[in-house]
C-alpha cells in the first residue's frame, strides 16, 4: 500500500487535529477531512477554548492527564510562538471559585497548568459568596482563529477538505482505507453509540476588552473567559438536551449569574447568543474497530465523546487516534503482502 | 474661598476632586478652578499605559510607598462599582521579570496573589532567570480624566484652559489657594533643579491576544530601560525607554527599533501586532515627590501653595494618596485661616 487513502469525517478541533497528527506520523498517508459543518459552524466554534480538562468517570486519570499534558505542551510552545496571533493561542490568567470546599483539593491537573496555587484572603474578598478559590494560569484556544489555522496546516500537507454529510461509514469503504470517526455529537446517528449523549451548553459572547481574567465557579456552571476579541459567558449544562435554539430566560440568567462574579460586565456590549452539543461520554472512545460486510474490511479509528473537555485533551487523543491509524496501515500493510503469498 | 489647581494631568484633577469631596460642605463659599495649558489626551498622563505599579525598590521613601497602598486600596475599592468601566479601572495579572534573584518590593502585600515565578513559566522568557507574578489594576487615564473631569464639572468646578506663568498670576487675582499639580513645567513657575525629565516613548499596538503585563529589568539599565508590555482596554502599549535629562518630546527612530525589536524578542507573537500610533513624553522625575506647603509673599500679599508635583514614572500608581495628603495640607491651611468648623475627614 503505497499511499494509504485515510478518511477523517468530521471538521471541528477533534477532526482537524486528528487530520494533521495523521499526516505528521504516517507521511505516506492522502488525508482527506469530509464534513457537513466547517467552522464557524462548528460545535468547537460556540466552546470557549479553555484548557481546563474536564474529568471522564471511565477514563483512567492516568490517560486522561497524559492527554491534558501533550495537549498543553503542544499548544504552549504555539502561544510563544509568532504564529500565536494567527492561531488564536494565548495565555490566560484566572481564578476558580467555589462556594463549598471542593472534595478534591488538588484536581489531577494542577501541576500541569501554570502557577497553582490556593486564593488568598485578599482575592476571595472579590468573591464574598465564595469560600475557597484556586488561581493559575491556562491557555484559551479562540475559534474560528484556531480551526482556520489548523485547516490551513492541513492543506500545506496537501489534505483535501470536502463538505459532504456522511450517513454511513460504509459508504466510504470504496474510496477510502481507513475511516477516522471523528464525528462528536453525530457518532449518535452515525455509528449508533447510545452512550453518547448531548450536553446543552448556551454562552453568550460579549465585547468586554477591559475583562482580562477568567473567573470559573467551580460548579461549572458559571464562568467568564476572555478571549481575544470577546469574552464567552456561560452557561448549562442541560444534560439530555439536544436543542440548538438560544432561550430567551437563560440568555438572562447567564447574564446576572456573570456579573454577580464580574460586576463591570454589566458595561458589555454587543452580545452574541450562541449554543452547543457538548458530545458527551463516560470515557473518550479512541479505540480501533472493523467494519466487514461480504468480506470486504474497513478499518475505523474511533475518537469521539470527549463532552466538556475537547480542546482540553484534543492534541492527546488525536495523537493516540493517528497512532491507532499508523497500527491499521501496518495490518492492512501485512494482510496484503500475506494475500500475495 | 477661591482655590486654583494648576495641571489638569492626574495629579492635578485628583487633587480638585480630594478637595471637593472633604471641603465643599464644610466651606460653602469653597470655589475650585483647574487651570492647565493641557487637558486631557494631551496630557503626560494620558499616555502612560496606566498601569499600578510601583518601582521595584522604594529607597527608604516610607511615605510614597503608603501613598502607593492608599491608591491601590481605594481603587480596589472601586472595582466593583458600577463606575469602574467609565473610570478605565480594571484588575489584570502580569510578570516582572529578572535576570538575577532580587528581593521582594515593598508592594508585594498590597497588590493581590503575589509570588515567585515557577520554573515552567520562566521557560517562557529566555534570558530571564528570575521573575514575580501578582495581579494589580488598570486605571487608563484616557477613560481616567474624562470621568474626573466629569465629576468635577458636575461639582460646580471650573476648568480654564491657560498657560499659568506664574503664582502671580492665580494668586493676585483673588485666589487663597494654589495646588501646584504642574508636573514636568513645575520648574516654570519655581525652579527646581531636582525635577528633571524621565524621557519615554512608547509604540501603541493592537495585540488583543495579549492578556498578561510583562515588565522586564536590568539592573545595569535602570527603570524602564528594559522592556515591558502593557496591555490596556483596547490598545497595548510597548515601552522601555526611561532617558533622565532628556527633553524631547519628538519620536526617536532609534528608540522606537530598540523597543519593537526588544518586545518582539520577548513576546514573538508581537511580530504581527499592528502599530496603531507612538508617543513620547516626559516622566517628572525627581529624588522624591514634592509634596508640601510653601506660603509665598508676593508683594503685601501671602499666598498659600501646596505643591503636588515630581511623580515620575508612578504618577498613577500613587495619585489618590497624594490627592489626600493634598487634602490634609488643604485642611490645615483651611484650620489656619479658620474656615473650617471642624477638620476635614480623613479618607
Amino acid at each position: 500500500m503505497a499511499s494509504p487513502k485515510v478518511a477523517v469525517v468530521g471538521a471541528g478541533v477533534i477532526g482537524l487535529s486528528t487530520a494533521l497528527c495523521i499526516t505528521e506520523i504516517c507521511p505516506s498517508c492522502s488525508v482527506t477531512v469530509l464534513s457537513d459543518q466547517f467552522s464557524p459552524n462548528t460545535t468547537s466554534d460556540v466552546a470557549a477554548g479553555m484548557l481546563i480538562p474536564h474529568t471522564y468517570p471511565d477514563t483512567p486519570i492516568h490517560r486522561q492527564k497524559q492527554w491534558f499534558k501533550e495537549t498543553f505542551t503542544y499548544l504552549f510552545a504555539i502561544s510563544n510562538s509568532a504564529e500565536a496571533s494567527e492561531a488564536g493561542i494565548h495565555l490566560v490568567s484566572g481564578w476558580q471559585v467555589f462556594k463549598s470546599t471542593p472534595k478534591e483539593e488538588l484536581p489531577f491537573w494542577s501541576d500541569i497548568v501554570l502557577g497553582f496555587r490556593p486564593m488568598s484572603e485578599a482575592e476571595l474578598q472579590k468573591f464574598p459568596q465564595h469560600r475557597v478559590g484556586q488561581a493559575f494560569t491556562t491557555l484559551k484556544c479562540d475559534c474560528p482563529p484556531y480551526l482556520l489555522w489548523l485547516e490551513k496546516k492541513l492543506k500545506a500537507t496537501g489534505t483535501q477538505m470536502y463538505t459532504r454529510k456522511v450517513s454511513d461509514l460504509w459508504e466510504l469503504h470504496s474510496e477510502y482505507d481507513i475511516v477516522v470517526n471523528c464525528s462528536g455529537m453525530g457518532a449518535h446517528q452515525l455509528v449508533g453509540d447510545k452512550q453518547l449523549f448531548p450536553v446543552r451548553g448556551q454562552v453568550l459572547k460579549v465585547h468586554a476588552p477591559w475583562v482580562k481574567q477568567f473567573i470559573r465557579d467551580g460548579d461549572g456552571l458559571t464562568y467568564i473567559y476572555p478571549g481575544i476579541h470577546r469574552v464567552t459567558l456561560g452557561g448549562t449544562r442541560d444534560k439530555g438536551s439536544w436543542s440548538l435554539s438560544p432561550d430567551a430566560g437563560t440568555t438572562s440568567d447567564i447574564f446576572d449569574r456573570c456579573c454577580s462574579l464580574e460586576p463591570s460586565l454589566q458595561g458589555a456590549q454587543d452580545i452574541e447568543v450562541k449554543v452547543g452539543l457538548r458530545p458527551s461520554r463516560q470515557s473518550v472512545r479512541v479505540q480501533r474497530e472493523v467494519l466487514s460486510q461480504g468480506g470486504v474490511k474497513l478499518p475505523v479509528v474511533h475518537n469521539y465523546g470527549h463532552g466538556a473537555g475537547g480542546f482540553s485533551v484534543h492534541r492527546g487523543t488525536a495523537n493516540e487516534a493517528a497512532h491507532l491509524v499508523g497500527e491499521c496501515i501496518s495490518a492492512l500493510q501485512g494482510s496484503s503482502s500475506r494475500a500475495k503469498l | 474661598m477661591r482655590v486654583a489647581i494648576i495641571g489638569a494631568g492626574v495629579i492635578g484633577l485628583s487633587s480638585a476632586l480630594c478637595i471637593h469631596e472633604q471641603f465643599h460642605s464644610l466651606v460653602p463659599s469653597l470655589e475650585l478652578e483647574v487651570y492647565a495649558d493641557h487637558f486631557t489626551p494631551h496630557t503626560t498622563s494620558d499616555g502612560a499605559a496606566g498601569l499600578w505599579q510601583p518601582y521595584v525598590r522604594d529607597h527608604g521613601k516610607l511615605q510614597e510607598t503608603l501613598w502607593n497602598k492608599e491608591t491601590f486600596d481605594y481603587l480596589l475599592r472601586h472595582l466593583h462599582s458600577p463606575a469602574a468601566k467609565e473610570m478605565g479601572l480594571f484588575l489584570i495579572s502580569g510578570y516582572n521579570l529578572f535576570t538575577e534573584p532580587v528581593a521582594d518590593p515593598s508592594w508585594k502585600n498590597i497588590v493581590l496573589g503575589f509570588r515567585n515565578l515557577t520554573p515552567k513559566e520562566l521557560e517562557l522568557f529566555p534570558g530571564y532567570s528570575y521573575g514575580w507574578f501578582n495581579t494589580a489594576l488598570m486605571l487608563e487615564c484616557r477613560s481616567y480624566l474624562p470621568w474626573l473631569t466629569n465629576r468635577l464639572t458636575q461639582k460646580g468646578v471650573k476648568f480654564f484652559h491657560k498657560k499659568v506663568e506664574s503664582f502671580q498670576e492665580v494668586s493676585g487675582d483673588g485666589v487663597d489657594v494654589v495646588i501646584n499639580c504642574s508636573g514636568m513645567r513645575a520648574g516654570d513657575l519655581q525652579p527646581d533643579p531636582e525635577l528633571q525629565p524621565g524621557r519615554g516613548q512608547i509604540i501603541k499596538v493592537l495585540a488583543p491576544w495579549v492578556k498578561h503585563f510583562i515588565i522586564t529589568h536590568d539592573s545595569k539599565s535602570g527603570i524602564y530601560n528594559s522592556p515591558y508590555v502593557i496591555p490596556g482596554s483596547e490598545f497595548t502599549v510597548l515601552g522601555g525607554v526611561y532617558q533622565h535629562g532628556n527633553w524631547s518630546e519628538e519620536n526617536s527612530a532609534k528608540d522606537h527599533k530598540t523597543i519593537w525589536d526588544n518586545c518582539c524578542r520577548l513576546l514573538p507573537a508581537l511580530q504581527k501586532a499592528k502599530i496603531v500610533q507612538e508617543w513620547s513624553g516626559l516622566r517628572p522625575a525627581r529624588p522624591s515627590v514634592r509634596l508640601e506647603r510653601e506660603s509665598i509673599r508676593l508683594g503685601n500679599l501671602q499666598a498659600e501653595v501646596i505643591h503636588n508635583y515630581g511623580h515620575g514614572g508612578f504618577g498613577i500608581t500613587i495619585h489618590w494618596g497624594c490627592a489626600m495628603a493634598a487634602a490634609r495640607l488643604f485642611g490645615s491651611i483651611l484650620q489656619e485661616k479658620k474656615l473650617a468648623t471642624s477638620p476635614g475627614p480623613r479618607l
